[in-house]
């Protein structure tokens, strides 16, 4: 897993639509339930102001959640690149 | 499984119900919530009465994956039009009462004192609400979230819901509204401040082979739509500019088509760059189609931020109230969301009053002040006075109908249909299937359960009957609608759209989105039709359908909100528009004057939709 693309996010773009959780649930356990994904969006219902958390852990990269992302703030980004242009604007690993 | 969660306010007792049958029968959401009121609330019941029953309803795609499936429809008797009452919202509290179990929500009966419905994973509890009843909705949902967590979702009334304002809203964590047909005021006559959910369980679905391909489709088709860069970029805000070049405003309470500064104060792009921040989306939405924006201009709402402009709000504050600052129609809406009012009902009220304070039928006095055409000061109070019910403000409060009845010589000047007030665009400049579903729509005068698929935002009638064909004649083929629909309603080969037939189809295809869980956004509407919403219902519920069982299911839906319209004493003769529509032409752009619409043609294409519909007069 280590050659795979990882993946950048932006909660700045992120429109809060959450998408990314239901494709990541789906691809973990084949039904849609938030709790069953890897990687969590957060939005403060009062200003839309979102938080992106991803479980590097358990996350295998799979990137179900990226080609689903509507809005751009989740990329595939290559790993040698991650430190420069990775996680930043409200995301959290 | 569906699962209603019947609230007996009364006694307090909560009690789960299997309706899997039902929802199977009625397509759900707005169809199981039809049948649930037909059966619950006996003809000429008081809507502010503890008979009536609010009723929550999220269809069997919501909490999945196909795009912009989450949306709740609630229902009740209303107490602003006595019949058929209904409205429709999105944000995540559908998703979140489907992943605590439940699909419907009944809240019947009246709690001795207030309470607030709580869903989690724990079950469902009333809790006592006491210490939120007067609190804005703002205070009670920051009180509720704070208490119970932030990631509950939270419905909650205003102050003009506690005072039984006739449209008053039910407000969806802060910005979302069901805001049309009064139903905050009966969640208030029963005593409820708010209902909170949050749930950690699964939406399965039945066959995940065919929901991966029909998912698939979906998003494609929806995003390959043409209207949807348009959306995602302005958001409804794409129809502000169109319906100025129409001349189909409803200025000054529809006594102005046209603004000759429309476009570079209110328009489109004066929104888009001077006030639009970031995009925001519902939940499972990939239009995400409303906007984060802010004033930073210097001035009295400098900082002010919201969820964006709606066209409908620019058309309500904007146009109709003539205020000409964003900001300002900015924070009219925020009035409206703190205190819990619908914005067309609160801007329509006010709009005739200063109407009628204008033709000398209401003194400054009798009112407090003299209000004015695009004077924030006097629009704010006035709004507020309704909210809290207080001085004219408290007649204001039951809708136009009842306040032109209370003041002599001014029900000429009540721009509602069926006591509901009409909204954003004058249907003489522009009659089509969008300002006919005034008339037809089972919930009074409002324009959002008929929208054609192939609307023509530019282009006038060719005739009362037939409106443009809004789309390129090669599109009409790849349309999602069953084929013996296509040729009854744009002709073989398609040569423009039959209205009252349009009407009919639009008012079905709507009843589908809304009983299925998703929404009416024109890359959802015209991308979309019967047969793929058979076909994700097979998939999500196992259950079979096909497009014509479905259309027909949706048809049986809208033919039972008008049964409880006709139990209530409705008939052919309350399908008219006010009186100015069919007496007083209309100013409109660049000196251009709109004729006023011909009282026969009207009630000869009503009279086809009633044929169309298989109605008796």
């Amino acid at each position: 897993m280590a050659d795979r693309p990882q993946i950048s996010c932006d909660a700045v773009k992120c429109t809060g639509c959450r998408i990314c959780m239901l494709a990541c649930s789906w691809v973990n356990t084949k039904t849609h339930n938030p709790r069953n994904s890897f990687i969590r969006v957060d939005v403060n219902e009062k200003n839309f102001a979102c938080r992106i958390l991803l479980d590097t852990e358990k996350c295998r990269r799979c990137l179900s959640c990226v080609s689903f992302c509507p809005s751009g703030a989740l990329q595939a980004v290559e790993a040698e690149n991650m430190q420069e242009g990775g996680r930043s604007n409200g995301c959290t690993a | 499984m569906a699962v209603l969660l019947k609230a007996l306010l009364d006694s307090g007792e909560l009690q789960n119900v299997d309706i899997t049958p039902l929802e199977k029968s009625s397509l759900g959401g707005v169809g199981v919530n039809t049948h649930l009121l037909y059966e619950l609330v006996p003809p000429g019941t008081d809507a502010l009465a503890p008979q009536n029953a609010l009723i929550f309803g999220v269809g069997a795609l919501v909490g999945t994956m196909i795009p912009t499936a989450c949306r709740t429809e609630a229902t009740a008797k209303s107490p602003l039009s006595g019949r058929f009452g209904s409205a429709n919202s999105g944000g995540s509290f559908g998703p979140s009462l489907r992943f605590a179990g439940y699909s419907y929500l009944a809240l019947l009966g009246r709690a001795p004192s207030p309470v607030m419905l709580v869903i989690d994973d724990s079950g469902a509890r009333l809790e006592n609400a006491e210490g939120l009843w007067g609190l804005t909705v703002w205070e009670a949902t920051d009180s509720i979230k704070e208490q119970l967590g932030h990631d509950f979702s939270v419905l909650a009334i205003g102050p003009a819901g506690e005072n039984q304002v006739r449209f008053a809203s039910i407000q969806n964590d802060y910005f979302a509204s069901f805001g049309r047909t009064g139903l905050g005021a009966v969640m208030g006559s029963k005593n409820v401040k708010a209902v909170a959910v949050r749930g950690s369980g699964s939406v399965d679905v039945a066959d995940r082979g065919a929901f991966q391909k029909i998912r698939k489709e979906a998003f494609d088709r929806v995003k390959a739509e043409p209207s949807y860069g348009f959306m995602k970029r302005y958001g409804s805000m794409v129809a502000a500019d169109p319906f100025d070049v129409m001349s189909s405003l409803p200025g000054r309470n529809f006594t102005v088509g046209s603004y000759p500064d429309w476009e570079k104060t209110r328009g489109r792009k004066a929104f888009e760059s001077r006030y639009k921040e970031r995009d925001v989306a519902c939940f499972a939405c990939p239009i995400a189609c409303a906007h984060w924006s802010k004033v930073k201009e210097e001035g009295p709402h400098q900082g002010l931020a919201t969820r964006g402009l709606e066209v409908t709000f620019v058309m309500e504050f904007g146009a109709k109230l003539d205020l000409v600052s964003i900001p300002e129609i900015f924070r009219c809406v925020d009035i409206c969301n703190h205190y819990g009012m619908d914005v067309i009902s609160a801007a329509g009220s006010v709009a005739f009053l200063i109407e009628a304070f204008n033709c000398g039928l209401i003194s400054a006095e009798e009112i407090g002040f003299a209000p004015q055409w695009g004077n924030y000061d006097s629009i704010s109070q006035l709004l507020l006075l309704i909210a809290k019910r207080r001085g004219i403000g408290c007649l204001l409060a039951e809708g136009v109908k009842h306040a032109s009845a209370v003041i002599p010589g001014a029900q000429k000047l009540a721009m509602h249909v069926k006591g509901v007030e009409i909204p954003v665009k004058d249907p003489r400049a522009k009659c089509d299937t969008f300002t006919f579903g005034y008339l037809t729509n089972t919930r009074g005068g409002d324009s959002l359960r008929t929208r054609s698929p192939v609307e023509a935002l530019l282009q006038g009638m060719q005739d009362y009957k037939t409106e443009p064909l809004g789309v390129d004649p090669a599109q009409i083929e790849k349309l999602d609608m069953p084929p013996r629909l296509k040729e009854e309603i744009f002709g073989g080969p398609p040569r423009g759209v039959n209205l009252p037939r349009m009407a009919c189809y639009a008012e079905n295809l709507i009843t589908i989105v809304n009983s299925v869980g998703m929404c009416i956004r024109p890359p959802v509407l015209r991308s979309l039709g019967p047969d793929f919403y058979a076909r994700a219902l097979q998939a999500v519920t196992g259950e079979s359908y096909d497009a014509e069982s479905v259309y027909a299911s949706a048809a049986a839906i809208w033919n039972l909100q008008h049964a409880f319209n006709v139990r209530e004493g409705e008939n052919e003769s309350d399908y008219v528009y006010p009186d100015r529509f069919y007496e007083q032409s209309l100013p409109g752009r660049e000196g251009k004057t709109v004729q006023p619409l011909s009282r026969t043609e009207v009630a000869e294409n009503i009279s086809g939709y009633f044929k169309a519909r298989g109605w008796k007069s």
